[in-house]
Parts: C-alpha cells; sequence; structure tokens
C-alpha cells in the first residue's frame, strides 16, 4: 500500500465544494431556462412581426376609415358626444399606425442553429448577474447579459463569442478569496438563482399569458388543420376596409349635397 | 418614443411582467377576437357529393361523413355556392290522394300540375310536394334560412328563380329576396338579363328588377349571337335584336336560336331547315317526314360552322346485288335497277347524317351514295360509316360487315378512311374501334393504334365516354357478367374491371356500383306503373384512382363529388 499524505479537509471546504457542485447544476437549469425564455421571447417577436406585416397593417387602415367616418359624421351631425368619439377614433388611429409600422414590423423569422444555442447557454451559466461577486460586477453582468440576449435575439453568433471572450479576459472575472467568503458568496449565489428560475418560469407563464402568444398558439393550431389564419384574418379586415370605405364615400356625398 | 419592442427582448426578472406596449397589445387583442370568430366558424368543406340513403338525399364530403343528413326529398347540384333542396313532400301523399283530400274543389289538372313538384321514389307511388318546400344549402350543408318556396331553380350570376305564393322572383344567397315575386314565370339570368312573363306577356329585366323590354311579346327565347326568337302572336316567330326591334320578321313556325350565324327554323308548313341572319334558307328539308321520322334528331345545331343533320332515307338492294339509296327529291320509288333494271330484291328504310357547311352542302364526298355521317363531329373529326355493298347481309365477329367506319376532317376529306367494325367518336384524342381480326385497339389523331388493346371489351360497350382526370371508364365480360374498369390514354387497364357500372373520375373519386342479389319484390314495393316484381338493389360508393374503395358501396344513389365554391 503506498504510502498516501492527504490533508485533511476543513468542514468549510467540504462544504465548499458541495456548494459549488450545486451552484454548478443551478448554473445549468438557469441556463437552460434563460435559453428558453430567449427562445420563447424571439419567437414571439418573430410572429409578431409577421403579424403586424399582414394584419395590423390592415387594422391601422381600418381605424383610419373609422377614424374619417367619425370625423364627417361629426361635420355633418355636430355635437360634442360626435366631437369626442372623433378625436377618440382619431388618436386610436394614430397609435395603431404608431404601432404597426414601429420596429416590432420589421421582426422577421427566428431559427436559432445549434451552435447559437450552445453559446448562449454558456454565457448564461457564466455571465448571469445572479453570480456576481459584488454590486459592480452585477452591474457589468446586467449589461452584458442585455446584450447576450439582443446578440441571441438577431442571431448573432460572433457577437456572443465576442462578449464571452472579453467576459473572460475582463478582471472581475478573476476568482480568489478566503474559504468562508466564498462560502457564503456561492450559497447567496444559489439561492438567487433559483429565485431567477422562479422568476422566469413567472415570465414565461406570463408571456404564454399575453394576447400575442394567444393568437400565435392559434394561428398554429389553424396550421394543423392547413388553415393560414392570419390571411384568413387579413380577408376578413380587408372586407370590412371595404365596407368602411363604402360607408365613406356615402357619407362624403351626404356632406357634398349639403355644401359642407 | 422608443419602442417598447426593446423591452421584450431586454426584460429580466424585476421588470418583466409584460412586455408588450398597450397598442400593440390592444392590436394582438383584436386579431385574437377576430381570429377566435373565424376559427369557430367550421372549416368549409372543398368537395361534396349528394347521396342518398333510405329513399332520401344528403351530402357527404371525401371521408364518406354526412355533412348534411339524408333528410331531403329531393336535392340539388351546387351552383355558385348553394344546392336546392326540397325536404317535404305533403306528409308523404300520393298525387292522387293529396288531390282528393285537399283539391276536390278543383278539377283542372294542368291547374295542379303547374302549381306543384312531382316526385316519385323507387319505391312507392308518386309522392307531391308542400306548396313550399323548397330552400337552398349552403357549403356547409346549412339551410341558408328558414324560409321555404313552392319551388327553387340553381343559382345563376348570384340569384336564384323561386316560387313563392304562385309568382316568381329572385332571391340573393342569403335567402333575401332581391327582386319580389310579382311574375308568373322566369327563366335564368344571363348577363345580367332574365326574360320574364309578367300579365301573359313576355319582357326582359335587368338584375335590379326593372323592364329593359317592356312585356309585350307572346314569346321570347334565348339571345345567341344577338339575336332571340321571339312572337307577338302563337305560331309567328321571328328573332328580336338587343333592342326588341324584329331583325327577322316573324314568319316562321317554329325558330331556335343562332348557332355560327345559323339557326334552325320550320317554315309554315312545318318544313325544317336552317336560314342565315337575314332569315334565307341555306337548307331545307323538302318532306316533313324526313326530319320528324329521325327520331327528333334530325338537325342539330351549327358547331365550328359545321351541321349534323341525320334525315329518314330508303335503300334497296336489287338482286343483282346493286344499291340504290332514294334520294328526298325522288318521288318514284324504283322498282327496278337503274343500272341493270333488274327487280327489286327488298328495301329497308335507313336514318342516314350528313354534315353540312355553311352554306348548307354536305361536306361528305358526293360520289359515294353510301357514305354516311354516324356521329356528331367531335374534336374536329367527324365519324362516318361507309357501306360495302359486296358484303351485304355477311357478318364478322357477330358485327355487319357491309359497314366500317372512319373519320373525316372538316372539309369532308377522310382523315381516318374507313377500316373499324366498330368505333366511338373522338374524346380526349382517343377513339375506340374494333378492328377486323385484331379486336378492341385505341386509335389517336392520326389513326395510329395506341397500346397494346383492351382485352376482353364488351362486345356491345360502345360508351367511350372519353378520359375524366386520365381514366376512362371501360366495360368488359358478356352480359350478365359485365364488369367496368378504367383504362388510361396508353389503353393500359389501371383500375381492374370489377364494378357493375361506374361515372367518370371527378376530383380524385369516382362513382362506382356494386349490384346485389335479386331479390322479389314485396307488392307494396312496386310502382303502379313497372312491369316487373324483381329487383337487384344497387349500391354506390366511391374509389379513388388506384381502384381503392375509399367511400363504401352503401347508397341508393351516388353523385359525383363537386367543388364547393362560395
Amino acid at each position: 500500500m503506498p504510502l498516501e499524505i492527504v490533508r485533511k479537509q476543513t468542514p468549510e471546504e467540504e462544504e465548499l465544494l458541495r456548494k459549488r457542485e450545486e451552484l454548478a447544476s443551478v448554473r445549468a437549469a438557469l441556463a437552460e431556462r434563460e435559453l428558453e425564455l430567449a427562445d420563447f421571447r424571439a419567437q414571439l417577436k418573430s410572429f409578431e412581426g409577421r403579424y403586424l406585416r399582414q394584419v395590423g397593417v390592415l387594422y391601422a387602415e381600418l381605424d383610419d376609415w373609422e377614424a374619417k367616418i367619425a370625423e364627417i359624421e361629426a361635420s355633418l351631425k355636430p355635437s360634442a358626444t360626435a366631437s369626442q368619439r372623433a378625436q377618440e377614433t382619431r388618436k386610436r388611429a394614430e397609435e395603431t399606425h404608431e404601432a404597426t409600422h414601429g420596429e416590432a414590423s420589421k421582426a422577421r423569422d427566428f431559427q436559432p442553429s445549434a451552435d447559437l444555442r450552445s453559446l448562449f447557454r454558456e454565457a448564461a451559466k457564466r455571465i448571469h448577474p445572479d453570480f456576481a461577486k459584488d454590486e459592480a460586477d452585477r452591474e457589468l453582468r446586467t449589461r452584458l447579459m442585455a446584450q447576450v440576449n439582443a446578440a441571441y435575439c438577431q442571431g448573432d453568433a460572433d457577437a456572443l463569442q465576442r462578449i464571452l471572450d472579453e467576459f473572460g479576459n475582463s478582471p472581475e472575472s478573476v476568482q480568489g478569496e478566503g474559504v468562508g467568503a466564498e462560502l457564503v458568496r456561492i450559497i447567496r449565489q444559489i439561492h438567487q438563482a433559483r429565485k431567477n428560475i422562479a422568476a422566469i418560469d413567472q415570465e414565461l407563464e406570463s408571456l404564454r399569458a399575453s394576447e400575442i402568444a394567444q393568437l400565435r398558439q392559434d394561428v398554429e393550431k389553424a396550421e394543423k388543420e392547413e388553415r393560414d389564419l392570419l390571411a384568413e384574418l387579413a380577408v376578413s379586415v380587408q372586407a370590412r376596409i371595404a365596407d368602411e370605405k363604402k360607408r365613406y364615400d356615402g357619407l362624403a356625398m351626404e356632406l357634398k349635397k349639403h355644401g359642407r | 418614443m422608443a419602442d417598447n419592442h426593446d423591452l421584450l427582448i431586454l426584460s429580466n426578472r424585476g421588470d418583466s411582467s409584460i412586455v408588450l406596449s398597450e397598442p400593440r397589445s390592444s392590436l394582438a387583442a383584436r386579431g385574437r377576437s377576430d381570429a377566435s370568430a373565424l376559427l369557430a366558424r367550421r372549416r368549409e368543406p372543398a368537395y361534396l357529393a349528394r347521396v342518398k340513403i333510405n329513399g332520401k338525399w344528403g351530402l357527404i364530403d371525401t371521408t364518406g361523413d354526412f355533412v348534411a343528413e339524408p333528410v331531403f326529398y329531393d336535392l340539388r347540384a351546387f351552383h355558385e355556392g348553394r344546392a336546392a333542396f326540397c325536404d317535404w313532400v305533403g306528409g308523404g301523399k300520393s298525387i292522387e290522394q293529396y288531390y282528393k283530400d285537399d283539391l276536390t274543389n278543383r278539377d283542372d289538372y294542368s291547374w295542379f300540375v303547374k302549381q306543384y313538384t312531382f316526385f316519385t321514389n323507387d319505391y312507392g307511388p308518386a309522392l307531391i310536394a308542400d306548396p313550399c318546400s323548397w330552400s337552398f344549402l349552403d357549403s356547409f350543408g346549412k339551410a341558408i334560412s328558414d324560409i321555404r318556396f313552392e319551388f327553387a331553380r340553381e343559382f345563376r350570376d348570384g340569384l336564384a328563380a323561386v316560387r313563392f305564393h304562385g309568382k316568381w322572383g329572385f332571391i340573393d344567397r342569403s335567402g333575401e329576396f332581391s327582386i319580389n315575386p310579382i311574375f308568373d314565370g322566369v327563366r335564368d339570368f344571363q348577363h345580367g338579363l332574365c326574360v320574364v312573363l309578367f300579365e301573359e306577356k313576355v319582357g326582359v329585366i335587368n338584375s335590379k328588377g326593372d323592364f329593359v323590354l317592356q312585356p309585350r311579346l307572346h314569346y321570347l327565347g334565348e339571345y345567341s349571337e344577338g339575336l332571340a326568337p321571339a312572337a307577338e302572336v302563337a305560331g309567328r316567330y321571328g328573332y328580336i335584336d338587343s333592342n326588341g326591334s324584329f331583325a327577322i320578321e316573324p314568319q316562321f313556325a317554329r325558330a331556335d336560336g343562332f348557332h355560327c350565324g345559323r339557326a334552325r327554323v320550320n317554315d309554315l308548313a312545318n318544313h325544317v331547315g336552317y336560314i342565315n341572319t337575314l332569315g334565307d334558307f341555306i337548307y331545307q328539308c323538302k318532306k316533313i317526314e324526313e326530319y320528324t321520322s329521325a327520331g327528333g334528331m334530325g338537325l342539330k345545331d351549327f358547331v365550328n360552322d359545321i351541321a349534323f343533320v341525320k334525315l329518314r332515307r330508303k335503300i334497296y338492294t336489287h338482286e343483282c346485288g346493286h344499291l340504290r339509296l332514294v334520294s328526298s327529291d325522288e318521288g318514284e320509288e324504283p322498282r327496278v335497277c337503274l343500272e341493270c333494271s333488274s327487280c327489286t330484291h327488298e328495301f329497308c328504310d335507313l336514318i342516314r347524317g350528313s354534315f353540312l357547311d355553311l352554306e348548307g352542302h354536305s361536306i361528305l364526298e358526293s360520289q359515294s351514295h353510301f357514305l354516311n355521317a354516324a356521329a356528331l363531329f367531335s374534336e374536329g373529326l367527324g365519324m362516318v360509316e361507309l357501306t360495302i355493298p359486296e358484303n351485304w347481309h355477311t357478318f364478322v365477329d357477330g358485327y355487319p360487315a357491309w359497314k366500317v367506319y372512319g373519320f373525316v376532317d372538316a372539309i369532308g376529306q377522310a382523315k381516318i378512311a374507313p377500316q373499324f367494325v366498330k368505333a366511338t367518336p373522338f374524346k380526349d384524342g382517343r377513339a375506340v374501334v374494333l378492328v377486323k381480326g385484331v379486336g378492341w385497339r385505341m386509335i389517336n389523331r392520326n389513326g395510329d393504334i395506341v397500346g397494346e388493346g383492351i382485352p376482353g371489351l364488351n362486345p356491345n360497350w360502345m360508351e367511350f365516354n372519353g378520359f375524366n382526370e386520365g381514366y376512362a371508364s371501360i366495360m368488359v365480360g358478356a352480359y350478365p357478367n359485365e364488369k367496368v374498369g378504367f383504362i388510361d390514354s396508353e389503353g393500359r387497364t389501371v383500375i381492374e374491371p370489377q364494378f357493375d357500372s361506374a361515372d367518370g373520375f371527378a376530383n380524385g373519386l369516382a362513382v362506382v356500383c356494386k349490384f346485389g342479389e335479386e331479390r322479389q319484390l314485396e307488392l307494396t314495393d312496386i310502382r303502379e306503373n313497372s312491369a316487373s316484381t324483381y329487383r337487384r338493389d344497387r349500391n354506390y360508393g366511391y374509389i379513388d384512382g388506384t381502384g381503392r374503395v375509399v367511400i363504401p358501396c352503401r347508397f341508393e344513389e351516388a353523385r359525383a363529388f363537386q367543388q364547393v365554391t362560395t
């Protein structure tokens, strides 16, 4: 039997080892949840872009015709109620127009590659603010994590790699303190990470309950029946626009008759 | 204004809750609400077929499921996304009983016929419809409204003629009256105009119901090529133009529509012929019996500047073997052969056909008295029959050897020389012919044989209906074991003959029929005018292009699948 000289670990060191393992496991779980959340957000963003381009713009047009009709009705039969209605419909038309023609409508299809997903997991494990050792570190990680989310959503693997490289070289990432302090920090990190996993679950639940997610679910359900629900919606709104145009033309003629 | 969309991406715990801006969230909610309404609507079936089961008609989809349960006494084909139906037939009373019960004070049977719609079904006496039992099904198999009409016709140009309280009007696709029921009779709308009978005079209305031709005529036919047959008094027909003025003065006992600038008319002596747009005859039969004896099929409309006429002729055979065809303008029937003066052996009546050009001249070669048009021009080729005197009264394979068949083109030239024992007109570039000593073959428009032949073809089968979706039905075997299968355009059997009857393919499916065992009918099952007491049930179903029965043969009647358009 070879002679071995083994330093006996202190209870703190043993606990630190266990906590490090636990932290690694929690980090992995948190990274996975962050990925799930990022995927879901990106898919919703992509779907919302499609919806705004295909149907939203038609709602904007419909609202515009409704505002025009309310305005012309207010001219034909002036009253405080008619005037208020004209203002409200115009405001709604402007809001719809702004919502449908903003950045959101430009979102394209989101199809993340396996590499991109792997990079995101890695970044989430290493950079996540929950694993900050102090407040300054947390601020840095929060900023970097936001960049990670944005790069992932844009499918920019290079940017993700760059963020990871930069983080790896930053002095903030260097470890090295006493066992006791590290143990406390790790316990706090584990606690914070678990809280965050619960928060991610809650956020996913909220997102899934949102109108846009529900609409996406309806569209997917219709796809299984070989129906293009967004196209059907577009046709339906177009028909309403045609009706409103006719109504507007009739009112415009009436207004002309009254010489206004 | 910062785009709130970024919140969706950057949110983290603590500031995450909901991420969309209010206008966008509201926009999504509007879409979802409208989408829910769309989803709630049942998926519109693309194809539907009418089937009859237990004496009632219903609608099935391509899976064989009922879209509309079989509860209708009559159900018509879909037109413009609507199918007329009748769902009540006077409690199933017979005409006679109904007449006795409800119309005892009426002895005018013709009035009775005008007012009601009659039905017969396979198992009982004629039934009579309730005065208001007709409406329309939409493409979901639902009635478009609760209102019922005395009768309903198919939709045309978005309107359907219906009779309501004895008067005709027009409803729109929602079932609302678009033109009130004030007319005594109506035709269907064509190009936005409709011929109507109003206060015993005929006029024309537009789709708003306004008269564009005041009701002043006794009769007005359909417009074709700018002219419509019309009469101000019974028995004197001419043609009016679109202004309602007579372009051809009333001078005919009967007048039909123009086709290729020619119209079929009867003069006041009832001689039938064709006139041009000036009203002059370009062809006329000299004797009434020439036309009337041809089974009513005498003179067909011009199509592609050619008309097919079928007239009665007599043909004599003489002991010398010569044949003699008697033309219409020969007064005396020849009793002796004009060539060798031998005696008449026998004569027979022939229904002889010819093809006419626009000048009324036969395009068949005139030198032979025995070249006869056998069928309408089809796909630019007319089928002709050539009589061969020397084969008189001889038979080959059970077929008369003194007749052979071929095809001519539009100028009367033999495109495919008469050579076949039997032939069918061209359909979809193919004709089926019986080649002497060879058997049944398919030929192309050049007369070339296509494929290997059609083994076992029923010798009496002559109904080549062309190809539907690449398939043509054929019948093989002899009575009583005939079976129907399908061949492709190369003459290959693609679906083995196994059905007792079959219709052409439509929208990927074909109606097929299998006979049940012959059974004796109960007395109550027999129609009063039926002589037979035996019956074989017919069970209809549907097959796909592989011959697989996709909807089992369980219907008493079945119609082809229709694409339902809305």
